[in-house]
């Protein structure tokens, strides 16, 4: 795990979230149907981010992660008005990390017992990677914060060579000159 | 929901006008109260919220926006409000 204090990473969360904020911010009122990911629209992606989200105040508070939790339905998790939806989700997330021993936890991740601050690092690439498929779906901002780029990038060295099926795609290659935004999104598999 | 906007600007404060000195609430918790977003109640704060407490809202970690930084968190030590690591200790002075 890098040199990462726990003050630094909830930092890095709290800004992670913020630029997602804005991309979801910029979301058109017709752009929500539109195609994010293979099999998820611009609606599906941000209900994704809202679930995980959601799980942050339970597995803060010791509860182990279970199917069913939480809505399945894009719509249900988003409500009537969307980017209130995710801002909601958002701010509890923030309020469970904050807590003042929260970072010193562990979650019960559907992989296993996880230290909180690995488990706030992976949020935060999460956060970064998807904050760059929303903009790109939607045609608005893809340049991503530098900070959480290297912070990302602390997350993805920790991952398998291939990827792991059905979480993370395997990395595309990259030339020796790529930015570090473009390794990330290499490493996630997203052609930049 | 089509609310007029400076009705929204108007609840929001009325509300951090009740806040008590030494307390302090964050802008989902506003929010929350007026079934608005964080952002939205950031926003009537930073336009028009000169003339209510707009420095005793922070942001649900317990941190201040970087552009008021300095000044809000002079403001909320000169009432007594304790801090961790530069965040508001919100466990001790959360309102309401």
């Amino acid at each position: 795990m890098a040199d990462f204090s726990p003050v630094e990473l909830l930092e890095l969360f709290q800004r992670a979230q913020n630029q997602f904020t804005d991309r979801v911010d910029a979301v058109a009122p017709d752009q929500w149907e539109d195609p994010a990911l293979p099999d998820w629209s611009v609606a599906d992606l941000v209900a994704h981010l809202v679930t995980e989200q959601l799980w942050v105040p339970p597995l803060l508070a010791g509860e182990p992660y279970a199917e069913g939790r939480f809505p399945e339905d894009t719509a249900d998790l988003l409500g009537s008005d969307p980017f209130l939806g995710w801002e909601s989700a958002a701010d509890e997330a923030l309020s469970a990390f904050a807590e003042d021993d929260a970072l010193v936890r562990t979650v019960h991740l559907s992989r296993g017992l996880t230290p909180a601050t690995q488990y706030i690092l992976e949020m935060t690439a999460d956060l970064t990677v998807h904050a760059w498929d929303l903009a790109h779906a939607t045609h608005g901002d893809t340049e991503l914060d530098g900070e959480l780029v290297t912070a990302a990038l602390v997350f993805a060295e920790q991952l398998p060579e291939d990827g792991v099926p059905g979480l993370f795609d395997p990395p595309l290659d990259t030339s020796a000159s790529a930015s570090p935004q473009q390794r990330l999104l290499a490493r996630f598999g997203r052609k930049a | 929901m089509t609310q007029n906007p400076i009705d929204v600007d108007e609840a929001v404060f009325d509300v951090v006008e009740r806040i008590p000195p030494g307390r302090v609430s964050t802008y989902g918790a506003i929010g929350r109260l007026i079934g608005i977003g964080p952002r939205r109640v950031a926003r009537a704060l930073s336009s028009g919220g000169g003339a209510v407490p707009w420095y005793r809202v922070v942001r649900a970690d317990g941190t201040a926006a970087e552009p008021v930084r300095v000044e809000q968190l002079s403001l909320l030590a000169a009432e007594g409000v304790p801090f961790r690591s530069g965040r508001v200790d919100l466990g001790a002075v959360l309102w309401p």
